[in-house]
C-alpha cells in the first residue's frame, strides 16, 4: 500500500516539473508541497492506483490506442462528408447495448473511446447493468460500434487484469486488488 | 549562446501539412454548428474538431519541438485533451437529457 502512495507522488511531482519547466529550489518546493497533499486529498483513491507495468499490459494498451487513433481518422472523415456534402445523410440513432466488459475502468474506458470518436457520444453507461446508451448519426457507424474491435481488446485488457489478481498474492501483491488498482468489490454486481 | 537547430524541410513540410488538417477539421466543426439539426448531433460535429484537429495541431507542434521537453509537454497535453473533452462532451449530452431537450424528430432508437 505504501509503494502506491510513493507512486502517487512521484507521478504528480515529475508531472509538475515537466510542466513547470524549470527545476531550480522554489519550483521543487512548491511542486512536492502540492503533490504530497493532492496525495493526502485523494488518500481513497491511492488503493486503485496501479504500481506495476508488464510489457504484455504496455502492447495491449497499445493495441487499443493504434485501433482507436485509426478510428478516430476514419470516422472523422465520415463525418466530414456528412457535413460538407450531405453523403451519408443524418440520420441520428439513440443506441442501446451491452458490450461484453466486466468492470468499471474499462467501460468508462470504452465510453471514453467511443466519444472521442466523431460521429458517437456515450450519454449514459448504467453502473448496474453494464448498458451503454449511445447517441450515433447515423445507423451505419451505430451498427460499427456494436461490433467495434476495441471491445475485444479492452476485453483482453480485463482479462490480463484479472490473471495478474491471480498470481499477486503468490508475487507477494495485496490481495483483493488487480493490477489497475480496481477493488473487487468495484466490479459490479455482474462482474466478478 | 546555443543556436536552436532548425528543422528539416521534410519536417517542416509535415508540421505544415498537420497543421492544415486542423484548420480543415476546426472549418468543418464551424460548419458542422449550421448544419447539424439539433444539440445531439451537433456534438458530432464539434469531436471532429476535438479529436482530430487538436490532435493534428499538436502532432504539427511536436514535429517542430526544439527539445524532447517540449514534446513530453505536449503529448501530456494531448493525453489531458482527450481525456477531459469526451468527459465534458459527456455531461453537456447528459444533462441535454436530464432537461428533456428534444431530439431531432428522425432520431430512431436501436438495440445492439
Amino acid at each position: 500500500m505504501r509503494r502506491r502512495y510513493i507512486a502517487l507522488f512521484l507521478l504528480l511531482f515529475g508531472f509538475w516539473l515537466v510542466i513547470a519547466g524549470e527545476a531550480d529550489w522554489e519550483h521543487i518546493l512548491v511542486g512536492a508541497v502540492v503533490a504530497l497533499v493532492t496525495v493526502w486529498l485523494w488518500k481513497d483513491l491511492v488503493p486503485q492506483i496501479p504500481v506495476s507495468l508488464s510489457a504484455r499490459g504496455i502492447m495491449l494498451f497499445g493495441r487499443c490506442l493504434s485501433t482507436l487513433i485509426w478510428s478516430i481518422v476514419d470516422s472523422a472523415i465520415s463525418v466530414t462528408k456528412t457535413v460538407v456534402f450531405g453523403k451519408p445523410p443524418v440520420k441520428p440513432v439513440m443506441l442501446t447495448v451491452r458490450p461484453a466488459l466486466e468492470t468499471n475502468w474499462g467501460r468508462v474506458f470504452l465510453g471514453n473511446c467511443i466519444t472521442l470518436t466523431p460521429g458517437s457520444v456515450t450519454i449514459d453507461i448504467n453502473p448496474e447493468t453494464g448498458v451503454f446508451t449511445i447517441h450515433a448519426l447515423n445507423p451505419e457507424i451505430a451498427e460499427g460500434l456494436c461490433s467495434w474491435k476495441i471491445i475485444d481488446e479492452i476485453r483482453a485488457l480485463e482479462l490480463w487484469g484479472k490473471e495478474r489478481v491471480i498470481h499477486a498474492p503468490a508475487a507477494g501483491g495485496s490481495y483483493g486488488v488487480d493490477s489497475f488498482g480496481t477493488l473487487a468489490s468495484d466490479h459490479g454486481s455482474d462482474g466478478s | 549562446m546555443e543556436r536552436e537547430a532548425k528543422p528539416l524541410p521534410m519536417i517542416r513540410l509535415l508540421a505544415n501539412l498537420c497543421f492544415v488538417g486542423s484548420f480543415i477539421s476546426f472549418a468543418v466543426t464551424t460548419l458542422g454548428l449550421f448544419r447539424m439539426p439539433d444539440p445531439y448531433n451537433l456534438m458530432h460535429a464539434v469531436s471532429v474538431a476535438d479529436s482530430v484537429g487538436v490532435g493534428f495541431a499538436i502532432l504539427g507542434l511536436f514535429l517542430l519541438s526544439p527539445s524532447w521537453a517540449v514534446r513530453i509537454k505536449l503529448v501530456v497535453i494531448l493525453a489531458f485533451f482527450w481525456i477531459v473533452n469526451p468527459a465534458t462532451s459527456h455531461l453537456v449530452l447528459k444533462a441535454g437529457m436530464v432537461r428533456g431537450e428534444p431530439l431531432a424528430a428522425e432520431t430512431k432508437a436501436m438495440k445492439g
